[in-house]
């Protein structure tokens, strides 16, 4: 069977056309898987912040309880935990990273005021508050590690050629990195 | 009844009893549960526990090891560093104040012992965590999986797979093929025996009973893995949602073993879970690789590239041997010498006589070719046989002594022992870094000597250059690793071990090997075995004697053992004959048997007219009493 030079020329292209096609979409796949998980790694430390927030009051009262007349520092923790809260709406990773880390801070003063306390130090309430706040505050670093993680591989696709020809069309955007504060980036967040 | 029925009978009857072992298995399959939804959370099960449950309780695999590694790492019980861009080149470095390990579980502390033990001045490279020896490797690994498949039982995520009571339900079910298959043994055996025979066929019916029912109780007994628990299946559901949740991260597959001191415990869950694929390329607790060793001799660790000759005949021979082959080409080389001279010394006369205008002789007067080839044929084997001898004595009396590492020991060359006879080993490759280079060649090291060291020692040899071969062996340092395998049984099946690990089973006191060991343990059966070329199985005699039999009762060999001051009274009887240099503290050889004595032990072995074959192979058996001493 003899083909005319035009038909080749017709099925040659359509190859093509269909092997780029082929190409976008998997590129297109990908790019949703890792938006995706973006998301579920934001969601976790969704999680975390308000388990965090939710601890938070309890804290507060209960050093009430001992130091009562520390008012400054028990509004500044109240101020910066109702500040994270309001910025919990807002999808910036990046304003939502630094009210978190206003918590941090206040937070550490509190702790940094509990020891001149005894008798909260030994309070078994306060105590068990501690603990738990230590342990969401690992929860978060490791869920900020995920996130942060699952940005860069999106990152690293969205800005790679070819890839990012998809990207910039369909408008898949990676989010900011989710980075920690200066006294955060510390060994341990919050010191007993 | 006819014999046809009799053995449709039994045909059928076993087809039943392997149908209802098959359903068995079938039905005590663990499937994999459904994951839960992808998480991050990490629940309280170590990695090692977790890699089980994620391998569908068939049984932990080599991922195991490395994830409780990698988890050690993350809780700070040493440091994982890289220094360059390979993962292969990081290197573990111990703490000099570590946290206690008081709370780590058996196998958790059966790595950080073996990583203790390879560790010099605190550092130890990943890639140098492997073994050097089969046995050690496979016993070490059998042992912490016991014990991981131990903790799983203990909190309720696993079970044996097939249980006692299916196990006894499948025995007792196993005589009615037993039963089916001796009686159509038992009639075949009637029909065709003698007039006089007749009644032997039923009389043999009692042991084919005995021997069946054993095999099927062999059969349904033996280990084959763990079943799921409800508990298990809710940790493996929720496990798995943490493998989905660390599989969605492109980048965590890239992670190298290094990368713990950042995710922390993460990366050994992940490994856990065969999603860390570059941390666990970089780790290998297996078998190591002969030809390129890691060694610290010297008191840094490099890599030592080793090469085994194989192809010179003269490498690891005594000097005698070499001797004698020298003599035998000196014969060969007269004997071409002899030949040639009888050969006919010219060419076939139909070339004709050539010119002599040159003034050379007529070419019929030339020596042949075929003399030609046959003289300098015997020129060669003379020259060589000299040339042999020469270098044997030269050899013989300018040996060096050198102060190494033992780097690997492995059987080289062996004697056959007739055709149904396994070989008997007589020179080991003995491979040594005395320090001077990154390469070495391994040394021939008599087999009876093969034992009284091992990987890692450092010892001090007495060596012929040419030959090859170890003269005189002394251990100056056990290495790190010598307590930490001593005691390895190897022949122990994983069910008694994950029994022992529990706590439901003694070790038995002769598997020990430490003080209290009995006669037996310093001398397997399979030693004997091999020495005298038969199959042997081993009988207790009270705790200071045991027998060596064949396997139709004949007496091979008997061995009495004996320590503290009883033991001295024993060796100033048995200290005669032939001595054995190098095996033990003192050893002695005569045609009817052997003693050695090892510190404040005394053992005398004694052959039996059944066992005299094994007289050549006294010193290697010597020697491996020696090393169990």
């Amino acid at each position: 069977m003899n083909l005319s030079p035009l038909v080749i020329a017709v099925i040659v292209i359509a190859a093509v056309v269909v092997l780029v096609l082929f190409w976008a979409i998997r590129t297109f796949n990908v790019l949703v898987r890792q938006r995706n998980q973006v998301r579920a790694s934001w969601a976790q430390i969704d999680v975390q912040l308000k388990r965090r927030h939710d601890l938070v009051p309890n804290l507060v009262e209960t050093v009430r309880g001992y130091a009562g007349h520390e008012r400054a520092t028990l509004d500044a923790v109240v101020a910066a935990r109702a500040g994270a809260m309001a910025a919990g709406v807002d999808p910036s990773a990046e304003r939502r990273a630094a009210a978190e880390n206003m918590l941090t801070q206040t937070l550490g003063r509190l702790f940094a005021l509990a020891e001149a306390y005894p008798d909260l130090k030994a309070n078994q309430n306060f105590l068990a508050l501690q603990s738990e706040l230590a342990n969401t505050e690992d929860k978060i670093a490791y869920a900020r590690q995920f996130y942060n993680t699952a940005v860069q591989s999106l990152d690293n696709t969205a800005h790679s050629f070819p890839s990012l020809i998809v990207a910039g069309a369909t408008g898949i955007k990676p989010p900011g990195y989710f980075q920690a504060s200066g006294d955060e980036q510390a060994p341990v967040q919050v010191r007993f | 009844m006819s014999l046809t029925i009799a053995i449709a009978v039994a045909v059928l009857a076993t087809a039943a009893w392997a149908a209802l072992f098959g359903l068995v298995l079938l039905f005590t399959r663990s499937m994999a549960p459904s994951p839960a939804p992808a998480t991050m959370d990490l629940g309280p099960e170590p990695p090692a526990v977790v890699n089980l449950l994620a391998n569908r309780w068939t049984r932990p695999d080599e991922d195991a090891a490395e994830a409780t590694l990698l988890d050690l790492a993350g809780r700070r019980f040493y440091e994982i560093r890289q220094p360059g861009d390979e993962p292969v080149h990081s290197t573990i470095h111990l703490p000099s104040a570590p946290p206690s390990d008081a709370a780590l579980l058996p196998f958790e502390q059966r790595l950080l012992a073996r990583i203790r033990a390879a560790a010099v001045g605190g550092v130890v490279p990943l890639t140098a965590l492997t073994f050097r020896d089969a046995g050690q490797a496979r016993g070490w690994r059998r042992r912490f999986d016991a014990e991981v498949v131990a903790h799983a039982r203990r909190l309720g995520l696993s079970r044996r797979r097939i249980s006692k009571a299916q196990i006894t339900m499948l025995t007792v079910a196993g005589l009615v093929p037993s039963l089916a298959v001796a009686f159509a043994l038992a009639l075949l055996i009637e029909r065709n025996a003698a007039p006089e025979d007749k009644g032997g066929g039923y009389a043999s019916m009692v042991i084919a009973v005995i021997v069946l029912m054993s095999v099927f109780g062999y059969v349904s007994g033996r280990y084959r893995g763990e079943r799921s628990t409800p508990a298990g299946r809710a940790a493996a559901s929720r496990w798995l949602g943490v493998r989905d949740w660390l599989a969605g991260h492109d980048a965590f597959s890239d992670l190298p073993p290094a990368a713990v001191m950042v995710w922390d415990r993460y990366l050994g869950y992940g490994a856990a879970v065969h999603v860390a694929h570059a941390a666990t390329a970089a780790l290998d607790l297996g078998m190591g690789s002969k030809y390129l060793v890691w060694s610290s001799y010297g008191g840094a660790w490099r890599r030592v590239k080793v090469r085994y000759p194989r192809l010179l005949d003269r490498y690891g021979r005594p000097t005698k041997t070499l001797v004698k082959g020298g003599v035998i080409r000196l014969v060969i080389g007269a004997a071409l010498v002899g030949i040639s001279r009888t050969l006919p010394d010219a060419v076939p006369s139909e070339i004709g006589p050539l010119d002599s205008s040159f003034g050379g002789d007529d070419i019929s007067t030339y020596t042949s070719p075929t003399r030609l080839a046959a003289a300098a044929l015997a020129t060669l084997f003379i020259v060589w046989g000299l040339y042999r001898i020469v270098r044997a004595t030269i050899d013989h009396h300018t040996p060096v002594e050198i102060t190494g590492e033992v780097l690997w020991i492995e059987v080289w060359r062996t004697a056959s022992q007739g055709e149904d006879s396994p070989s008997v080993p007589w020179l080991h490759h003995y491979a040594v870094d005395d320090g001077t280079a990154d390469r070495t060649v391994a040394w021939g090291l008599p087999s009876e000597w093969s034992s009284r060291s091992s990987p890692g020692d450092v010892v001090r040899l007495r060596v012929r250059r040419w030959s090859r071969r170890v003269v005189d062996l002394a251990v100056v340092r056990e290495g790190g690793g010598h307590a930490l395998h001593r005691g390895f049984d190897t022949s122990d099946n994983t069910d008694n071990l994950v029994l022992e690990a529990l706590g439901e089973r003694k070790r038995p006191a002769a598997r020990v090997m430490l003080r209290d060991q009995a006669a037996t343990a310093v001398l397997p059966a399979e030693d004997v075995a091999r020495a005298v070329g038969a199959q042997i199985k081993v009988r207790e005699i009270g705790p200071i004697n045991g027998l060596y039999e064949t396997t139709d009762g004949k007496p091979v060999a008997m061995i009495q053992m004996q320590r503290g001051p009883l033991a001295k009274m024993w060796w100033a009887a048995a200290k005669r004959g032939t001595p054995v240099p190098g095996v033990g503290d003192e050893a002695f050889m005569s045609e009817t048997g052997g003693a050695i004595r090892k510190g404040d032990a005394v053992v005398i072995l004694v052959l039996h007219r059944g066992g005299r074959a094994a007289a050549p192979h006294l010193p290697w058996l010597l020697g491996q009493v020696a090393t169990r001493l």
